[in-house]
Order: structure tokens, then sequence, then C-alpha cells
């Protein structure tokens, strides 16, 4: 990413929790107007990173900047800009739906009522329940709302949508691409359910065991990887592919299902026409390449 | 194996249990000890301990009927009844053993006292597996053990001898009714699908955050649990959050909110808690010196007190802005409860030269009122409590045992230091030395608050 209106840079973020790494000298660039996808296993440090960038974690070295300022030392004028989503979902269970809504949006000056009204109509949402009595996905839907409600310019989601149900998760992603309209707005997505993210990330960070094994553009990304089939059109094909960086093939006489890295569709259409082969090229799946990428 | 021989396991293959069994083993020797010394006590003493055994044997039942793999075990809702039964008969009998060392005429007397004894305490038991049965919360019924810290003076280990020693044949017949109608209790074959999936907390639980977590907001979901919040308190607040713009005084308002609004919108309950805990301060009146009690309770209790700090809610509020709503809340906490007990205090003052003296079975007591110098501990230990509270967030069971500890050991230590001044502790407590504690009790609360909110990871979960 370039450097211009960068908000969250970590250099060399390390934490530990007793022996566990849970960061290791990770270095982050996040710019404005992105919405990135944050993936990885459980355990990978996904939670920890984010909760680095708010200044709810502090690092054990490295330092972490977000909005030009020291993470752990951010005021409410930076953390008025940042909405966030915990995993958990933590609320305050004795209140009505319709009280923490009011008691969070007293906070913020810039508390959109229009959007609260109607995300509430969208989400079906019961203003006079207990947030307790709420199951985890209306709980989750509640959390979302409290995080979008004043619009933020960085809005952090730590897996927000595993507990909606799949008409709800495409609500909400097409309120993510509704919010990221304006060019202004960053999201930051981490999530296990890749199917979703994948259709509106513009940028991924695929972490494992503390450390950034990927950084870079979903283009980019999905462009490295290239999955084809290849048929042969007179015979059978050759004992050994003309092809390089080879990750995975599955073939018989005639017939080959095959994932490369870092080659073009021409060089790869090329090289089967010179085969006599036709051949059938598609991008892989997020969940695919993140499963190459770990393994 | 069998079902039931995988149960039993339980017993030995938990660590929970090798612990919770050193304490009954304790309690056995305690027992044994008193009937060889021919001491009182023996009695009740068994009775106490089969009703607790009871207890945490019945948990454990619970605790599998509830996994919701256990349902499909063949043949598994038999398997409570003959668990129960067989602790409970073979722990009874077994221990009761002993009392055939009670001074009997003949072999037979002392055999029969033995069997009623048994039986006695197969009541408890099954009057122990009862109550965890029936009530979710069943562990919160273990605060009326400190009652018993008064049936000495009510000669209640004499009147548990002699119902067990002298009316046997009753105490025998009701022992095989209510195993009887125990029998037909956990005989029911509905028992698995009513505990199935059900959350409920078991003796073990309470180190199981999630688990206690969870019952919390279950119990936050039924409206009779927890009060509805006033429309006036919530406007008066919000209002004040709204007005104070960007200054600390939106958090310190916040903090007070989410910690009083409760309690200030619902005065009806308490006051129905005033008046249940009215009559039970004037009771303890009745206990010289026992009363005092109600200037150390707050301040342990205030171990369960919200503070602003671990949450990922409002994170609009940044390190700086936590300590400051932290430390308002304490404040307020603190003095809330200091109020409350000098009102009581003052109370017991004014009611004493109109309580009467109260007699039993030739025991006279006279009501003592509240020893009011003793004011300061609320102000003394919220800042300990509420700086224990912040150190052991993860778990409020050990916050609370810690909390415990603290407390007894700087009594030790005072009772200690004092040596016999001890039994006239209140000319060596002046002014100033009071003043100086309560200060360094908050420099501690500070410089924690201060540790927790600057250097700590702020998520509670």
């Amino acid at each position: 990413m370039a450097n211009e209106n960068l908000i969250v840079q970590m250099q060399g973020g390390s934490k530990k929790f007793g022996k566990t790494v849970a960061m290791d000298n990770v270095n982050l660039d996040i710019t404005a107007g992105h919405i990135i996808g944050l993936v990885g296993a459980n355990g990978a440090g996904k939670s920890t990173l984010l909760r680095h960038i708010i200044g709810l974690h502090l690092a054990d070295g490295g330092q972490c900047f977000t909005f030009g300022t020291e993470a752990g030392k951010l005021t409410p004028i930076e953390l008025g800009k940042i909405g966030y989503v915990h995993q958990e979902g933590e609320l305050l269970g004795w209140m009505t739906v319709g009280q923490i809504i009011r008691y969070v949006s007293a906070y913020y000056k810039n508390w959109n009522h229009q959007l609260e009204e109607k995300y509430i109509s969208d989400f079906d949402i019961q203003l006079k329940k207990r947030v307790a009595s709420l199951s985890p996905g209306q709980r989750q839907q509640l959390a979302i709302l409290l995080a979008i409600g004043f619009e933020p310019e960085l809005l952090i989601l730590d897996e927000p949508a595993s507990a909606l149900d799949p008409l709800a998760r495409g609500r909400f992603l097409d309120l993510l691409l509704h919010i990221i309209q304006n060019e202004n707005k960053t999201i930051i997505i981490s999530s296990h359910i890749l199917s979703d993210i994948e259709k509106i990330i513009d940028h991924t960070i695929i972490m494992q065991r503390g450390v950034i094994l990927r950084d870079c553009s979903f283009d980019r990304l999905r462009e490295e990887f290239l999955s084809f089939t290849l048929t042969s059109l007179n015979g059978k094909l050759p004992e050994r592919l003309p092809f390089e960086n080879i990750i995975s093939c599955q073939r018989n006489d005639n017939k080959a299902v095959v994932i490369v890295k870092n080659s073009s569709e021409e060089q790869l259409r090329t090289k089967a026409k010179n085969m006599n082969c036709e051949i059938q090229i598609k991008m892989l799946p997020l969940e695919d390449i993140y499963r190459i990428v770990v393994s | 194996m069998t079902i039931l021989e995988a149960n039993l396991k339980h017993l030995y293959q938990r660590i929970g249990c090798w612990f919770l069994g050193l304490g009954f083993l304790g309690g056995i020797a305690g027992i044994v000890g008193t009937v060889l010394h021919s001491r009182n006590g023996a009695f009740e003493g068994f009775l106490i301990w089969m009703y607790i055994f009871g207890l945490f044997t019945a948990s454990m039942q619970v605790e599998i009927l509830t996994k919701p793999f256990s349902f499909c075990l063949p043949g598994h809702n038999r398997i409570p009844r003959k668990f129960l039964f067989t602790v409970c008969l073979s722990a009874s009998f077994f221990i009761s053993a002993v009392f055939l060392l009670y001074p009997a005429p003949n072999l037979a007397t002392a055999a029969l006292t033995g069997i009623s004894t048994a039986l006695a305490g197969t009541i408890f038991y099954w009057l122990g597996a009862w109550v965890v049965f029936s009530f979710a919360n069943w562990v919160s019924t273990l605060a009326f053990f400190s009652l018993f810290s008064f049936s000495q003076h009510l000669n209640i280990p004499i009147i548990v001898e002699n119902i067990i020693v002298n009316h046997i044949p009753s105490v025998i017949a009701a022992g095989f009714l209510v195993n009887f109608l125990a029998y037909l209790h956990w005989g029911k074959s509905d028992i698995a699908k009513k505990y199935c999936g059900k959350l409920r907390l078991s003796g073990f639980d309470a180190w199981n955050k999630q688990k206690l977590h969870a019952y919390t907001q279950s119990r936050m979901a039924e409206k009779k649990s927890v009060p509805e919040m006033s429309p006036a308190i919530e406007a008066f607040f919000i209002k004040r959050i709204t007005n104070a713009d960007q200054t600390l005084g939106r958090y310190i308002w916040g903090g007070l909110y989410t910690t009083f609004a409760i309690m200030l919108s619902s005065p009806k309950k308490w006051l129905v808690n005033l008046f249940i805990a009215i009559p039970v301060w004037l009771a303890l009146g009745y206990l010289p010196g026992s009363g005092n009690i109600i200037f150390v309770l707050p301040g342990i209790m205030l171990i369960h007190a919200y503070l602003p700090v671990y949450s990922s809610l409002l994170i609009v509020g940044g390190r700086r802005e936590r300590f400051w709503s932290a430390l308002s809340v304490a404040l307020a906490d603190t003095l809330l409860i200091t109020v409350l007990v000098l009102v009581f205090a003052a109370l017991t003052i004014y009611l004493k030269p109109i309580m009467p003296a109260l007699t039993v079975r030739g025991y006279t007591a006279h009501f003592t009122a509240l020893d009011i110098r003793l004011f300061f501990l609320p102000m003394l230990m919220a800042p300990i409590t509420l700086a224990i509270g912040l150190i052991c967030y993860k778990n409020p069971t050990i916050a609370i045992i810690t909390v415990i500890a603290v407390f007894t050991a700087i009594w030790v230590a005072t009772l200690a230091s004092l040596g016999k001044a001890h039994i006239k502790p209140m000319p060596h407590i002046t002014p100033l030395l009071i003043t100086c504690l309560i200060v360094c009790a908050w420099a501690v609360f500070i410089a924690v608050s201060r540790y927790v909110c600057v250097r700590r990871s702020l998520i509670k979960l």
C-alpha cells in the first residue's frame, strides 16, 4: 500500500501471552479507503493484532500508531473515529436494546440517527428486549449497529458475522459495501467465512502463528495463484507438464487440474496452445488461496 | 465398565474432587475426634457433613445430566438414583460406625444408635441433593452455613444428639421414609429430559468463567431478577453524558450511570432488601460482637462491583478516561457503603434502650449496639477489595478467595502485633492512624488502577 493517508502503522509489533506468541515482529501499514480482510486460523493472532490497533492490548515489543498517535495513548478524539465489533460481543446485559443504543450514542456527537433507524428496521431489531435475552446473532447485529452508528473512519470487525444467519450476513455485507462508498472509510474485517469476505475486500492480510504471511491487494493475491484445467486434444498429456511453480496437480492420461503460482494467464494459454491442449483458467477462491499460503 | 462405575470414577478422576476429598476427610477426622473425646457436636457435625456431601455429589450428577450427550446414553436416566444411593448409604453407614463408640448400656443400643445416626445422616444427604436438583444457584445456599456458628448459643448440638440417641425408633422411621421418597423422586422417568441442556452451576463451576458469564447473562435475561431502569434515571444520566462533551466528566458520568442506574431505578427493591436485612442485623445485635460484621461485609462484597476498566463496548474512552471513571465509581461505591453502615450503626444505638433482653433455654442475651467507631472499616477495605478485583479480574471466585485471604492475613497480623492488647484494641487506633491507613489503602488502589489502565491489556474475556 502507498504511504499517503496512513491510518495504522505497526512496526515490529510483538506480543506474548505466557509462552504463546500471539504476534511476532508484525509490520503493517493501513491506508484509508480500503476493505481489508484479515484471515487466519484460530489463534493466528488476528484479534490480538486488531486489539493492538485500538490500544486494548499493548505490544511487548515494537510500536503501533493509529491516526498518528501511539495506540496505547489514544484519546477520545482518535478513538471517536474508530468503530469496533468485538468477537464475543461484549454488551451490558441488563440494559434493553433501546437503552444501550441511547447510552452509546450519547458519547458521539456525530451519531447518525437515520442510519440507526434504517438498521433497526432492516435487521428487525427489537428495542424493548433486554440485551442479555438476545440470541448470539441478534447480539452481533446490535454490536454492529453500535460500531457503525457514528460512521467511524476506521471500522474494525472481529468475527462480526459468525453468529448471523445467511440472510443477515448478506444484508451485513451490503451494509459494508454501502459504508465503503465513502472513500475515506476503512474497514478491517476478520472472519472465518472467507466466501463472504472475498466478495467485499480489496486487500488481504493472512496471518499464521502471530506472523503476517501475506499483506497485499486481493487482486494481486488472486493473480498470484491460478487454477486451470488442461485437456489434451490429441492423445495423452506428457508425463511432465511444462509449467513452472506447480503447487498441485491432479491428472489422468488426457486431463489435468493444475494450480500454479506466479504465472500469467497469457503464459499459460501460450503453453497450452503449444501442447495442443485446451485450457480453462479460473481464479482460486480465497479459501483455496488461504490453504495454499498457510500450507 | 458400567455407567455407574464411570460415574463413580468422577470421585477420584477430577482434581477438584481431590481437594474436596481432603476437606471431607478433615471433617470425618473432626467427627471421630469429637466422639472419642466425648465432646458435644459430633452428631450435628455428621449431619452437616452429610448435607454438604449430598450437595457436591448431587451437583456432579446434575452436571452430567445437563450435558446433552448424556441424554443419549442408554439407561442413563436411572444412573443418578443408583449413584446417589450408592454414595449416600456407603458414606453414611461407614462414617456412622464411629458412633458405635458412643457410650451405650449394651452393644444392641450402640448398634441402634449407629443405625439411627446413619439414617439421620441420609435425611440430610437427601436434603442436600434435593437442594441441588431444585435450585439452579444452589451454591449460594452455602452462605447459610455461617448461621451454624451460632448453634452453640442455641444448644443445637445437644438437641440433635438428644433426638438421635433418645428417639431412635422415630429417627429410623423418618430415615426409611425419606429414603423411600428419595427412591421415588430420583427414579422419575423424565429426570434426563428435565435437566438436559439446562444451564446449571455445579460446585466446580466457580472456576469456569465462561459458564459463570453465561449464567450471569441468563439471570439478567429474566426481567424479574434485574429490575427495569427508570426512564427518568436514564434521561438524567444520558443528559449529563451528552452535555459533558469531550471532557473527563463524560466518562465519570458514564461510569456512575452503568454502576448505579439500576439501583437508583428500583427503590422498592432496596427497601424490601433493607426490611429483610434489618431483622438479621437486629438478631446479630443479641450476639455480642457479631453484629460488627456489618462494618466488614460491605467492604468484601465490593469485589462484585463493576469498574469500567476492562471493556470493549465503549472504546471511545481511552486509558486515561478509564482510570478516572474507575476512580470515581470506586469513591461513589465507598461513600455509599460507608453511609449505609453508619445509618445501621446509628440505628442500633437508638434501638439499644428499647430492645428487650431475650432468654432462650436459660441463656439470656442483651441487645448490643454496633460499635460506631468502626465506621472507617468500609473506607479502608473498599479500595483494597477493588484493587484485588482489578488484578484478579479474570475470575471472580479467585478474587473473592484472595480478598478473604488478604483480610484474614491482615486481621491475624494485627492481632499478633497487638499481643494481649487485642482484648481492647480500640484505644490503640487513633484518628491519625485511621486517616493514615485510609490514605495508604487509597494510594494502593490508585497505584493499581493506574498501572492496570496504563500498562495492562484491557480485554476481560
